[in-house]
């Protein structure tokens, strides 16, 4: 049975059996993964899923149920088990299926990215590659894990107002984690990961030892990191894989869950500074610069892009339909994939030489920060600024701070920009961070 | 049925015409639900069933692997074509790792075989989804009734199971259900605007029924969860620094799990991890006994009981510390086979795609002589953890664990909460540190464990009173 008849068939068998509204999306998604750990290649895997997700609405009250047989039989059963799951549920308002209405941007009817099939060859040759310039160029790394794989995944969506897509992605993406090692002792892990459509020149260059080489040379200083003896706070500057880490739990208090029980900290602040001016944040679903567009949210919203912060001012939630409809809101805006920070005009080196005494942070390993934004935790793949240079990796120290006074002090973001497919963000200098 | 799927995977198996060193087969159903109250409106109801099966085989070193969920879409006949595309996917991609490795090798592994097939009808059939948004609404009420000051009240029930069906041709045959249902009970408060939240874990081996239960069952813990989160909206940050610490058993759980359990596991072993200097060399107090248990604790069932791995290994306890000398290694058949050990029965898989990876069981420490009262009354100047958030560690024993609630001590008392802070060492230079352990044991298997795939595991322990670095705000 092709997807689209097991989405309709479905659609029509939760429609016959009681719901009013109804969701139905099938997918499809074929998986090749090649695994490289501890200097040799180890695992290649093939994976076939298929699967049914069912949304029904009953009486305002909702239930969702996925299934990964399609035959006759189970699909039946799983109209029964969601219908049986929405008459359990309580009565709410606020559930929807989405309508023309709902949409803020335009629709697709049929979409299609990438590649349709792995070629296995050219990621053999990847990782052969990757891993005989790391060993000629830095025989002190340890390639622990590398993972290439590729995901090609079919999907049909259909729901009771009629609006149908079928789309079509396929991607690779490449991760690796690595450590460095002398004699006995070894530094922390590190690791980093991209998406992309073709193995191309852009990604050559990427993984090509001058360019990857520099977070090579950052683990092995780390080789002989150690503790900074004074507390103090002042300016840290964050990598760009690190402030994304932090922007995405600033975003997470945008989201239905925490506006709904009240403990966000952004509640209320839409069309707020609560930035500095360079604190600017876009959702980009649709740019050439991310492998993999996003074309629709899992409740058949059409993405679109969107200015989460404008040059520090709030201008948008990230609430889904049930979160639109509960908290009063106007558009249904869960688009927090495909962040974009745009870069800035100063260079790394000159931001580094700014600084008296800071950090250059590379990773944050720490609790999830508390309701009002307060965070701590060590700071992993990082060093010390001091007068204006790099002059010590860390180990064990400690970084604590606010998320949201940081993006008040964000004073400078620089020239160059990381991109790994998924994201584009610059380094973020800032201040009041704490170093203990 | 157990004895159709097993006969069914036997035969399959016994046709195969592969010629690798070791190939398996598992058929394997993974069920999920979520439902999610937020202050008395239900946000999430779902539930979710994902099945299909598996063939992995072994050859000079590589392993292949190849699994697909449309096998239950297909008649009788066309199922056995599948499983046999499968399998002979699953021995080309071995072939084919084998030729890309640099070094491949003549590895044997370890010649084991092992049965266990699970009473049918252990455990009792799935709670209606009505029954259980029952049980969460009136949980609701009563705790609203009770504590209406609460900012917000957030009611979680999860549950996840894994049924496994495994033949192997070493000659294991397996069947099995692992289910684990939490309950987790949020509260918020505000105090001169500035919102304070605790959540309170609870966890079980077994469906949806063990939680669903009279409310004022849970009046003891509602009651221990808001008297600590109003004195944590009444609370102090913590003073930064190296401090004496009592970490509770939730806190100690975590830290044997991420800070050593990951270290000793095999496959981080031969990455480099800090344990691969360690063994049979002492690494902390003689008070300290860690072990990573397959299935049962003094005669009593644990709440991830793996009497059976995934690769048809019988489940055997790992001593990972004895009296603070490190002893082992969790492992799988070639890693076991590489360092020359027994294997120990720790390779899981969480979904039916999923291979089979190195992952604790029950991992703990063992109880002490002391008790906690002896214990804080020891510190002049201190902190008592209670109950921790996420934690991380890496290869080097390093490690981080937020910390959610606590009370510093003073003088041998308990004094006032402290705010959300953060614990951070080096767990090796730590269990050094250990000098008191208390005689009590609590273990929870509430959370994931995160390793490429997530896994149901359990960690616990004792109290234990240490030294560490304590994140603050002087």
């Amino acid at each position: 049975m092709s997807l689209k008849n097991i989405s309709e068939k479905t659609l029509q068998l939760l429609l016959k059996n009681g719901a009013q509204q109804a969701q139905v999306i099938s997918s499809h998604t074929l998986l090749e993964e090649l695994q490289y750990e501890n200097n040799d290649f180890t695992l290649l895997r093939s994976v076939e899923d298929q699967s049914c997700d069912l949304t029904a609405i009953t009486e305002k009250k909702k239930g969702s149920y996925s299934v990964s047989r399609t035959d006759d039989h189970s699909l039946n059963e799983a109209v029964a088990k969601t219908i049986e799951m929405a008459k359990s549920a309580q009565e709410d308002e606020a559930h929807a299926i989405a309508t023309e209405k709902d949409q803020v941007e335009k629709a697709y009817e049929n979409f299609e990215s990438g590649p349709k099939e792995a070629d296995l060859d050219e990621m053999t040759k990847l990782i052969q590659h990757f891993v005989r310039d790391t060993h000629q160029k830095y025989p002190q790394i340890g390639l622990r894990t590398i993972g290439v794989k590729f995901i090609q995944s079919k999907i049909h969506y259909l729901n009771s107002h009629g609006i149908e897509v079928t789309s079509s992605k396929g991607y690779y993406s490449f991760s690796v984690m690595f450590n460095a090692n002398e004699k006995e002792k070894s530094s922390s892990m590190d690791f980093d990961s991209l998406s992309f459509t073709e193995f191309d020149e852009r990604i050559q260059n990427l993984l090509a030892p001058e360019n990857f080489g520099d977070k090579f040379k950052h683990t092995i200083s780390h080789l002989h990191a150690h503790k900074y003896d004074k507390s103090f706070t002042g300016k840290a500057i964050f990598m760009p894989k690190c402030w994304y880490t932090f922007v995405q739990m600033i975003n997470g208090h945008l989201t239905t869950g925490p506006l709904l029980a009240g403990t966000s900290k952004l509640q209320g602040k839409i069309v707020e500074k609560v930035g500095s001016s360079l604190f600017h944040i876009e959702s980009r679903p649709h740019s050439p610069l991310f492998a993999v567009p996003s074309i629709m949210t899992g409740e058949g919203i059409f993405t679109k892009e969107l200015t989460i912060f404008d040059e520090g001012v709030l201008n948008t939630y990230l609430v889904d339909l049930y979160g639109r409809n509960k908290l009063g809101l106007k558009e249904v805006s869960n688009f927090a994939s495909h962040l974009y920070m745009p870069a800035g005009k100063t260079s790394l080196e000159d931001m580094i030489s700014d600084i008296e005494e800071g950090i250059l942070i590379g990773r944050f390993s720490g609790g999830a920060p508390n309701s009002n934004g307060d965070f701590s935790g060590i700071a992993k793949n990082s060093f010390i600024i001091k007068d204006g240079k790099i002059a010590q990796p860390l180990s064990e120290t400690m970084i604590s701070g606010n998320l949201f006074d940081l993006t008040q002090e964000i004073y400078d973001t620089s020239a160059e920009v990381y991109q790994n497919g998924s994201f584009y963000f610059p380094y973020v200098a800032t201040a009041g961070i704490t170093i203990s | 049925m157990t004895t159709n799927n097993l006969n069914f995977l036997e035969e399959l198996l016994r046709q195969s015409e592969g010629n690798s060193h070791y190939t398996e087969l598992r058929l394997q159903k993974t069920r999920a639900q979520f439902l999610n109250l937020i202050n008395g409106d239900l946000t999430s109801n779902q539930e979710s069933e994902s099945s299909g099966l598996s063939a992995r085989s072994f050859i000079n070193g590589g392993w292949g692997y190849s699994s697909s969920s449309l096998i239950h879409n297909l008649n009788s006949s066309e199922q056995r074509e599948m499983a046999n595309q499968l399998l002979e996917r699953a021995n080309n991609h071995g072939h084919f790792m084998s030729k890309a490795m640099q070094n491949p090798m003549d590895v044997k592994l370890p010649e084991s075989s092992f049965q266990f097939i699970q009473k049918e009808g252990l455990y009792k059939g799935y709670a209606s989804t009505k029954d259980q948004i029952d049980f969460l609404k009136s949980l609701h009420s009563f705790i609203k009734e009770k504590y209406s000051d609460l900012k917000s009240i957030q009611l979680i029930l999860s549950f996840n199971e894994l049924e496994k069906s495994l033949v192997n041709t070493m000659g294991s045959q397996a069947f099995h259900l692992l289910p684990r249902t939490a309950l987790y009970l949020k509260f918020s408060m505000e105090k001169e605007g500035e919102v304070v939240s605790l959540l309170e874990p609870l966890s079980g081996n077994g469906r949806a029924q063990i939680f669903i239960k009279d409310p004022k069952e849970y009046e003891e813990t509602i009651d221990t969860l808001y008297k600590r989160v109003k004195d944590k909206s009444e609370g102090i940050h913590a003073t930064a620094g190296v401090k004496d610490l009592i970490l509770a058993p939730a806190v100690t759980g975590i830290l044997a799990h991420e800070a050593i359990g990951h270290p000793a596991e095999a496959d981080l072993v031969k990455a480099g991890s800090v344990a691969s200097q360690f063994l049979n060399k002492k690494v902390g107090s003689e008070l300290v006994t860690m072990v990573d248990l397959a299935h049962t604790y003094n005669g009593e069932e644990l709440p991830v009981p793996v009497y059976i791995d995934d690769e048809g290994v019988e489940g055997k306890d790992v001593t990972l510390i004895d009296k603070g000398v490190f002893k082992g290694y969790m492992n799988n058949r070639e890693l076991a086979s590489f360092y020359g050990h027994d294997p120990s029965g720790s390779a899981r898989a969480y979904d039916y795609n999923d291979e089979p990876l190195i992952r604790m069981r029950n991992t703990m420490i063992l109880p002490g002589e002391s008790k906690l009262e002896e214990m804080i009354s020891s510190i002049e100047d201190g902190y008592y953890f209670l109950q921790s958030s996420n934690g991380q560690a890496d290869l080097t024993s390093e490690f981080m664990f937020g910390v959610t609630m606590g009370y510093e001590i003073k003088n041998g008392k308990l004094g006032r909460a402290i705010k959300d802070t953060t614990i951070s060492g080096v767990a090796f230079d730590m269990l050094d540190t250990v000098d008191m352990v208390s005689d009590e044991m609590h273990i929870s298997c509430s959370g994931f464990c995160g390793k490429k795939q997530r896994m149901i595991v359990s960690h616990g322990g004792p109290s234990l009173k240490c030294r560490l670095h304590v994140g603050g705000r002087s």
